[in-house]
C-alpha cells in the first residue's frame, strides 16, 4: 500500500481559542489524515476549528538543543 | 404535529436494513485494518451506520412496523430488506474501501431521494454529514489506486471487477422501480432510473480519474439472482451476528 506520512492536528475550541497542538496521526494522504483526526479528536467534542498539515510541511526555525 | 407526506413502509425497512448491513459490515473490519487510526476510524463509521439504522428502524415502528428489538433479533434471514450491495463479500481491505466509495455515494443519494416533508428527510441532516465523511474515506483509498503499483494496485482492480455488478444493481433492475408507490406519491424526489443515471455518470469519472476500468453490465434479474447467490453466507454471517442467542437474550431483558 501506499506509504504514510504523519500529520500533525491542530484545533480550537472556541473562536476566540489560541489554535493548539491536539496530535498526529499516520497516514497515505490529506483526506485519510482528516477522517483520522475527526475520529480520533472530535469524537467527544467539537471543535470550532480543526487542521491538518503534513509534518514535512512545517518549516522548522529554532531546533530544540540537546542537553 | 404538522403532516407529513407518507413513506411506505418497503423503503423505511429497505433504508433501516442496508445501514444495519453497512454498520456490521465496517464492524467485521474494525479488528482487521491496516492500521491503528483505521481501527478508531472504522469502529466509528460502524457506530455512525448502527446509529443511522437506529433511526429508521424507530421510523418503521413508527409507521406500523415491528418494534427495533423484533426488527433486529425475530426476523428470519429472508426478511431482511437490505440493498444487495451491501452484503457483498468483502474478503479484502482492498474490497471494504471499494464498496465504501461505491456503495457509500449510491447510499447517499438513495437517502437524499426521500423528499422534503417526509420522517426521513427530517433526519438527513447529520445523516448526511456522517455518510458523506465515510465515502470520502473509501474515496481517499481508492485515490491511492490511482498511484499504486504491483499487489496493491491488482488488489484494488479486483475489488472492483467483483463489486462493480453490485454498483450496477445498487438502484434495481432496469425497467422496474424499487419504490414505485414512493415516486408516485412524491414520498421520493426521484425514480431509480433518474438515480442509477447520476450515480454511474459520477461513478464513472471518479473511476476514469483513477484510471480504472469497468465491464458494461445491465442490471437485470439474472444479474442481481446471480449476486444474491453470491451473498448467502456473508448473509449468514451478517444475520448470525445480529441473532446471537446472548445479544437477543439481552435485548429482552
Amino acid at each position: 500500500m501506499a506509504e504514510e506520512s504523519i500529520y500533525e492536528v491542530f484545533a480550537r475550541r472556541g473562536a476566540e481559542d489560541p489554535l493548539a497542538h491536539v496530535g498526529s496521526v499516520n497516514a497515505v494522504n490529506g483526506v485519510l489524515a482528516e477522517t483520522y483526526a475527526r475520529a480520533l479528536y472530535a469524537e467527544d467534542a467539537p471543535w470550532a476549528e480543526m487542521a491538518v498539515i503534513p509534518r514535512s510541511a512545517i518549516r522548522l526555525i529554532e531546533r530544540p538543543r540537546p542537553r | 404535529m404538522p403532516d407529513h407526506v407518507s413513506v411506505s413502509l418497503d423503503a423505511l425497512q429497505a433504508s433501516a436494513d442496508s445501514l444495519l448491513a453497512v454498520g456490521l459490515q465496517y464492524g467485521l473490519w474494525v479488528e482487521k485494518s491496516p492500521s491503528v487510526e483505521e481501527q478508531i476510524a472504522l469502529s466509528s463509521m460502524s457506530q455512525d451506520k448502527l446509529g443511522h439504522a437506529r433511526a429508521f428502524q424507530l421510523l418503521v415502528h413508527e409507521a406500523g412496523g415491528p418494534d427495533p428489538v423484533e426488527q433486529q433479533y425475530d426476523r428470519g434471514v429472508d426478511a431482511f430488506r437490505w440493498n444487495v450491495a451491501w452484503t457483498a463479500p468483502l474478503p479484502s481491505w482492498y474490497h471494504l474501501v471499494v464498496a465504501q466509495a461505491l456503495f457509500g455515494r449510491a447510499l447517499l443519494a438513495d437517502l437524499q431521494a426521500f423528499a422534503p416533508g417526509t420522517r426521513p428527510a427530517e433526519l438527513l441532516g447529520k445523516i448526511v454529514q456522517e455518510e458523506t465523511w465515510h465515502t470520502r474515506h473509501g474515496d481517499a483509498w481508492l485515490a491511492s489506486a490511482g498511484v499504486s503499483t504491483g499487489g496493491a494496485r491488482k488488489g484494488y482492480e479486483q475489488a472492483l471487477g467483483d463489486l462493480w455488478p453490485y454498483a450496477v444493481c445498487f438502484f434495481g433492475v432496469e425497467g422496474e422501480e424499487r419504490f414505485s408507490e414512493d415516486v408516485a406519491s412524491g414520498a421520493r424526489t426521484q425514480d431509480d432510473a433518474s438515480l442509477r443515471e447520476s450515480f454511474l455518470a459520477e461513478v464513472g469519472t471518479v473511476l476514469e480519474a483513477r484510471e480504472l476500468e469497468v465491464p458494461s453490465l445491465t442490471a437485470d434479474q439474472a444479474l442481481v439472482e446471480e449476486l444474491a447467490a453470491r451473498n448467502e453466507e456473508s448473509v449468514l454471517e451478517l444475520v448470525g451476528l445480529l441473532q446471537d442467542p446472548i445479544g437477543r437474550a439481552m435485548a429482552r431483558l
